[in-house]
């Protein structure tokens, strides 16, 4: 009885350890472009909600014209860099893409 | 077969442990993502293995298995089935069982949740994951076996200790605490991945804030919970002794708290990377420290039930840990650079560096206090312990400090604040703490700290409120919604804010029950007979009679008292004392008559065989209930924040699909 159940526990916690080895990879480890324009896309949220926050205190009367227009014009800079950072790697991407279409046509 | 099962269960674990370490770093190193999965799915083959290994241990406690040595000296056939199913964690093997009962748990869950959205750092995180289960695994193989057994087999066990089957809060107190601690396994986990992979951005940061949080609700859980079992166990009328093992639960909250707080900055303004890594480190090597105290009864404390000799491998642990994680933070320094500066002294982040500075000088006192004995020994060779004079000098003006700062760092503006918004924003608040301390003044209160105590809780209360009142009602403004449909919209939109400004609320309760709980306190103590009352404060505490009966695990002597409040007779109290077979010592059993108001507390101190008098301790403890009311908002306020937003969560999906469809992906 025990030895059954030792068996059965053994097949049982190999079987997630090695269903790995039998499943088709998806091939889909992210390169180091993708992660980088996940981190941008974060950032640009953070930013984003950090200037509805900005807005929504100045409504509510906590901050002072002249704080409000400064801190929102630092976030202003900030997200134009991120919006440029994205849109470089997107056209770093697209022409790494036309330069291997470009070759597989030759 | 219990035995033979259990054994076998948490040896293929800590084998699995050993092989999932390998085949993660052999992933990483040959970009093989079959072998990635196969480490990740041995982390759940872990959390199965030590499920089944809880189950049977579990079995052997209420099947009363007395050939296993743990299960003859905690379970007993007289205890009662819940104290008996709860004496999993009343001893160090138990206790090692839950510790990797729950690391797998939250393994488990965080490649659930983070192995999609984390995949660069994901094979790392399971590394150090593997490493920290392979580290208990093998306490609980070699050292600290739960399942080893005796022979010949006793008729009956020992029973767990009688204070741990005295109040059914020991289910909850020591299973929270766990869960905080090992919960800053994760965050800890992320951090290395982040340092081993050079990976430095915030993408580690905004996957921890969760669940750090989810740690540090635990661990508040466990403390503010634990703090109500001293009070209502142990019999001295207190909830915090600055017990060693006390102080080993606070150490990790305190500097977890700072790093809550700083992965903001980081999050904001790209400032404290190295900074939040180390505080992350800390807090981690803080939790294997509280687990070092409470089980290797190196210093004694009145929580701890057990002495082992395990000690000398958590403090190895602890050392390797430390070592190996600076050793790469100090390698990847260059990497962990500020991007921005410090724009001024009056701004949200300013607050929040102060505040960080004073949580770790706070956590170094409690620290150096804890130690002292230890550090005495080995310097003069006499253990001198410091006591609450110690603790209570350096840490109260440091908590007032924090309070003050707790009241105005959520209100100040990012990067700059003119006075003008200052007072905007701390005018009114300020002007009504003051007439509030005045009104304190009035009614009595003396002396530099309770006061500030008070008025700063005061201030912090006020702040928060008008913080909730200026939302709800510009959101109204805007929307033409109610007030109230704009004051749960403004909590919901923004649970992360609000969540830790009603943490903040919770804080402030807790402070003001602290203050009023120790400096109004009444105490008394006399022998009364038959019909004979004493008079403490509004109340009236009349001796009836004792009672005695035998239960089945235990003797019981219980003292009745009426309570009279100005002649009204407004309950009856029963504190006893408990006698156990196996303690020489009869363990006490308060009763406490709990109002908002305040508490009147019954210790049975001592009585006359023949039942002609009672020795009875009374105290009134006022706005004692704050505490735990404070404790409960604190973890109401912790959950709110910690509410997946699903409109976040739209977002980041938005996010990963249009990553996904980026030019150049097919």
């Amino acid at each position: 009885m025990v030895i059954l159940i030792i068996v059965l526990l053994v097949l049982l916690a190999l079987l997630p350890v090695l269903i790995p080895f039998f499943r088709s990879s998806d091939g889909s480890s992210s390169g180091l472009e993708q992660t980088e324009l996940q981190e941008l896309m974060a950032e640009k949220q953070t930013v984003y909600a950090a200037i509805k926050e900005l807005e929504f205190d100045h409504q509510a009367g906590k901050l002072s014209l002249t704080d409000y227009e400064q801190a929102r014009h630092s976030y202003e800079l900030r997200a134009i860099a991120i919006l440029q950072e994205i849109d470089r790697l997107g056209s770093q991407r697209e022409s790494q893409d036309a330069g291997s279409r470009g070759r597989r046509g030759r | 077969m219990i035995a033979t099962l259990g054994r076998f269960s948490i040896w293929f674990a800590l084998a699995i442990a050993v092989y999932g370490v390998c085949v993660s770093i052999l992933g990483i190193r040959r970009h093989r993502p079959a072998l990635i999965e196969s480490a990740q799915g041995a982390i759940v083959s872990i959390f199965g293995l030590s499920s089944f290994a809880v189950l049977l241990m579990e079995a052997g406690l209420v099947g009363h298995d007395f050939s296993l040595e743990y299960v003859a000296r905690n379970a007993s056939l007289d205890t009662p089935v819940f104290y008996t199913i709860i004496a999993l964690w009343g001893a160090l093997e138990g206790s090692i069982l839950l510790w990797i009962w729950l690391l797998g748990l939250m393994s488990v869950l965080a490649v659930m949740i983070e192995s999609k959205r984390q995949r660069e750092l994901m094979p790392y995180v399971t590394v150090v994951l593997l490493c920290i289960s392979a580290f208990f695994l093998f306490l609980a193989a070699f050292p600290a076996s739960p399942f080893t057994t005796i022979s010949p087999v006793p008729p009956d066990g020992r029973g767990p200790n009688p204070l741990l089957q005295n109040h059914p809060l020991m289910a909850v107190h020591p299973p929270g605490l766990y869960a905080g601690y090992v919960g800053w396994a994760i965050p800890y986990a992320f951090g290395m991945a982040a340092l081993i992979s050079g990976r430095l951005g915030e993408t580690w940061i905004r996957t921890v804030r969760r669940w750090s949080l989810v740690a540090w609700g635990f661990l508040t859980i466990g403390i503010i919970v634990g703090g109500r079992w001293s009070y209502e166990v142990l019999g001295w009328g207190g909830y915090w002794a600055w017990d060693p093992v006390e102080n080993a639960s606070l150490l990790p909250w305190l500097t977890g708290t700072a790093f809550l707080h700083t992965i903001m900055i980081q999050e904001r303004r790209k400032m404290l990377k190295f900074w939040n890594v180390a505080l992350v480190i800390i807090t981690f090597a803080l939790t294997i420290f509280g687990t070092f105290l409470t089980r290797s009864g190196i210093l004694s404390s009145v929580h701890a039930f057990s002495d082992s000799g395990v000690g000398p491998l958590f403090l190895g642990f602890i050392g390797v840990v430390l070592f190996l994680s600076f050793s790469l933070l100090v390698y990847r320094s260059d990497k962990l650079q500020a991007e921005g500066d410090l724009d001024s002294l009056v701004s949200r982040e300013s607050a929040f560096l102060v505040n960080n500075l004073l949580l770790l000088g706070f956590a170094f006192s409690v620290l150096l206090g804890t130690l002292f004995p230890l550090l005495s020994e080995a310097v003069r060779g006499v253990k001198v312990s410091v006591g609450e004079p110690f603790f209570n000098t350096v840490n109260v003006p440091i908590g007032l400090s924090l309070i003050f700062l707790m009241a105005i760092g959520p209100l100040i503006a990012w990067q700059h604040a003119s006075i003008e918004s200052l007072r905007r924003t701390f005018a009114g608040p300020l002007c009504l703490s003051i007439m509030g301390t005045g009104i304190c003044w009035f009614f009595g209160v003396r002396g530099l700290y309770p006061l500030l105590a008070f008025g700063l809780s005061l201030f912090t209360v006020i702040t928060v409120c008008q913080e909730f009142v200026n939302g709800a009602r510009t959101r109204r403004r805007k929307t033409g919604e109610g007030y109230l449909t704009a004051l749960s919209k403004l909590t919901s939109r923004g649970r992360r804010r609000y969540g830790g400004l009603i943490v903040h609320l919770g804080v402030a309760f807790l402070v003001i029950g602290i203050t009023a709980s120790s400096v109004f306190k009444l105490e008394q103590e006399v022998t009364l007979k038959p019909g004979e009352s004493l008079q403490l404060g509004r109340y009236q505490v009349r001796f009836d009679d004792l009672s005695a009966w035998q239960e089945p695990h235990r003797f019981v002597v219980q003292g009745n008292f009426t309570i009279f409040n100005s002649n009204h007779k407004v309950a009856e109290m029963r504190p006893a004392k408990r006698f156990y077979p196996t303690e020489q010592q009869p363990i006490g059993t308060v009763d406490v008559r709990s109002t908002m108001r305040e508490d009147l507390y019954l210790v049975l101190s001592s009585f006359a065989k023949d039942g002609t008098s009672a020795t009875v301790k009374a105290l009134v403890r006022p706005l004692m209930m704050w505490i735990w009311v404070g404790g409960w908002i604190m973890i109401l306020g912790s959950l709110i924040a910690i509410w997946p937003d699903r409109r976040r969560a739209l977002a980041a999906d938005s996010v990963e699909e249009y990553v996904a469809w980026q030019p150049g992906r097919s």
